[in-house]
């Protein structure tokens, strides 16, 4: 391998390695420097709430108004929150991003005329799926960034930290 | 070596005659000989030492292929169980530990790859090595995306496990890097197709079949392109052949009678499509023409024409791909079924054609399969409901065996002229 080569592979790999520590840092800064909200999540189909070894989550928050049912797939919609007791639940929704000084969450519409917020997916260890399966209440501590982005910080299954020791 | 050995053009070395005729028929791609001088010289040596070369002391040559293959299923297995190490997401190790494992870990796999190919001289096992790395920096994505709880089926997550692969690829100038490149490259197209369409799994899904004709001219056009430079003549044929492929399967898909019947007369609409999808339709249109164009300039000169069916076949590829949309617009029922299957058996000639008329055995190993499965996919989508189902096995059994003698048999004849008259790439 000529020294060009080697220069050029070396700086492949570090281009990888950075891509992961950004990849890593970007998901990190939102997880601590976002806004935390705790939202509700609602029962889904047994049989579809564990693909393997994480767990499908859907939200209260999730659900489209008919004002907006004929909005297509895909199209982004903002859930301006609130906090209602010890969660927060949906005030109204809008089509374009809200005023910075409201709490808001984007989601897009999915193909089950559901909001997609891309926090519906909770990777647990091998085995340990049935916790969240068979508890009765489930909550999401959820990191939200200034453009409504969400990051999963924690999930309370029945009020308490998801930890699979200790259930 | 006496003189006799290196003058006589019946004793050359094994490995040597059995090179010719794919350098052959590089120095002609390359307008270095005519097609005249290119037989002259093929005929210098004996059929016999080409088509049975003498096996080399210590076999090295099936010895080398060997320990790549072997090799590389290593590293295969291991990729694989780093994956799974991953997918069991250990609550026991911390996040920060596991990322630091896959940070530190996936350069160092390179580094080892690297020391081993070119600093200790074990080649073979260095570029598996680095293939492992390859595939421990996709497992670190993973990894990534697992820890901050992004879905796996991310549209971002494998297009950017390609981007970092395929430089490495042509670096350390691996074939099996490459293959894992377009395997992701078509894996991505598969994951950002959930961008293109919104509503996966409805009957619009077939409005994204048309796209795997500019997939498969890309790659092809690619494996094109680079037959025409030295550095990545090696890397061709893995391109042709992927792309041939990917616009087979597009082909095979759409000549089945029950999807045109499900479409019905009515057609889709093209609205479900997003602009992303039009998007990459153009830029692959574009990326196409302009690597095409580059085989052109490095064969200008030449009278081979080589080139010119190239290029028809992309332009075939673009036909097929404008009759697929306008099928799947205005639906048709019966007719778009009878075109696609006319398509596949006119492609499936079409490489026999160029398989014969460019000396490349591995088109007409390729083109023989493709109709074989055509065929018998026919006979099952026709014939099951019409017979008794056991005389339809007894039938299929028959055909099978008879069909797959024939096509055996067929497919030796070709390839055994076209190996007596010399490969190309």
């Amino acid at each position: 391998m000529s020294r060009r080569l080697m220069i050029l592979f070396f700086a492949v790999v570090a281009v990888q390695v950075i891509g992961l520590v950004v990849f890593a840092s970007v998901r990190q800064v939102a997880l601590s420097q976002g806004r935390e909200v705790t939202l509700q999540t609602v029962p889904v189909d047994p049989r579809s709430l564990l693909q393997g070894d994480y767990a499908i989550l859907d939200y209260e928050v999730a659900d489209v108004p008919h004002w907006l049912d004929d909005r297509p797939a895909g199209s982004a919609v903002y859930v301006i929150l609130h906090e209602c007791g010890n969660v927060w639940c949906a005030s109204r929704h809008d089509t374009r991003r809200p005023d910075t000084g409201e709490v808001y969450i984007r989601g897009t519409v999915n193909d089950r005329s559901r909001l997609d917020f891309g926090i519906g997916t909770f990777f647990v260890p091998e085995g340990t799926g049935h916790i969240v399966e068979n508890a009765a209440d489930v909550k999401v501590v959820v990191s939200l960034s200034s453009s409504g982005n969400a990051v999963i910080k924690e999930v309370l299954v029945d009020g308490r930290p998801f930890a699979p020791e200790g259930h | 070596m006496t003189s006799d050995a290196s003058d006589s053009p019946s004793s050359p070395g094994s490995d040597f005659v059995r090179q010719l005729p794919a350098e052959v028929g590089h120095w002609q791609t390359d307008g270095l000989i005519t097609d005249k001088q290119a037989a002259a010289i093929l005929e210098r040596y004996t059929t016999s030492e080409v088509a049975e070369p003498a096996e080399p002391a210590g076999g090295s040559a099936i010895g080398n292929r060997v320990v790549s293959v072997i090799a590389v299923m290593g590293a295969a297995l291991i990729g694989l169980g780093i994956i799974a190490f991953i997918a069991a997401n250990w609550f026991e190790i911390p996040t920060l530990a596991k990322l630091a494992l896959m940070v530190v870990g996936t350069p160092a796999i390179y580094v080892a790859g690297w020391l081993l190919s070119y600093r200790f001289g074990y080649e073979r096992i260095g570029i598996s090595v680095i293939l492992l790395g390859a595939i421990a920096f996709g497992a670190s994505i993973h990894l990534v995306a697992q820890t901050y709880h992004v879905p796996v089926n991310h549209p971002n997550l494998v297009p950017l496990w390609f981007l970092g692969v395929v430089p490495l690829a042509y670096i350390a100038r691996s074939q099996a890097v490459l293959g894992l490149s377009i395997s992701l490259f078509l894996a991505a197209a598969g994951f950002r197709a959930q961008e293109w369409l919104p509503e996966l799994g409805s009957e619009e899904t077939a409005l994204l079949l048309p796209g795997l004709l500019p997939l498969g001219a890309f790659l092809f056009a690619a494996g094109r392109m680079q037959a025409r430079f030295a550095d990545t003549r090696r890397f061709a044929r893995l391109c042709d052949i992927s792309g041939l492929l990917v616009v087979a399967v597009g082909i095979y898909i759409l000549s089945f009678n029950g999807l045109w019947e499900g479409i019905g007369r009515d057609g889709l609409s093209f609205n479900a499509l997003t602009v992303e999808y039009w998007v990459v339709v153009a830029v692959s249109v574009v990326a196409i023409a302009a690597m095409i164009a580059v085989a052109a300039w490095r064969d200008m000169g030449q009278r081979s024409g080589q080139i010119w069916w190239e290029a028809g076949a992309v332009g075939a590829m673009a036909l097929i791909a404008a009759a697929m949309w306008l099928g799947l617009a205005y639906g048709g029922e019966w007719l778009f079924w009878w075109v696609f299957n006319l398509v596949m058996l006119a492609g499936v000639l079409a490489m026999i054609a160029a398989g014969y008329r460019w000396n490349r055995a591995w088109l007409v190993n390729l083109a023989v399969p493709i109709f074989a499965i055509t065929l018998f996919t026919r006979y099952f989508e026709f014939g099951f409901g019409l017979l008794g189902q056991s005389v339809a096995f007894i039938v299929a059994g028959v055909i099978l065996l008879a069909g797959g003698f024939g096509l055996e048999y067929l497919r030796r004849r070709l390839v055994g002229r076209i190996r007596r008259e010399g490969a190309g790439v």
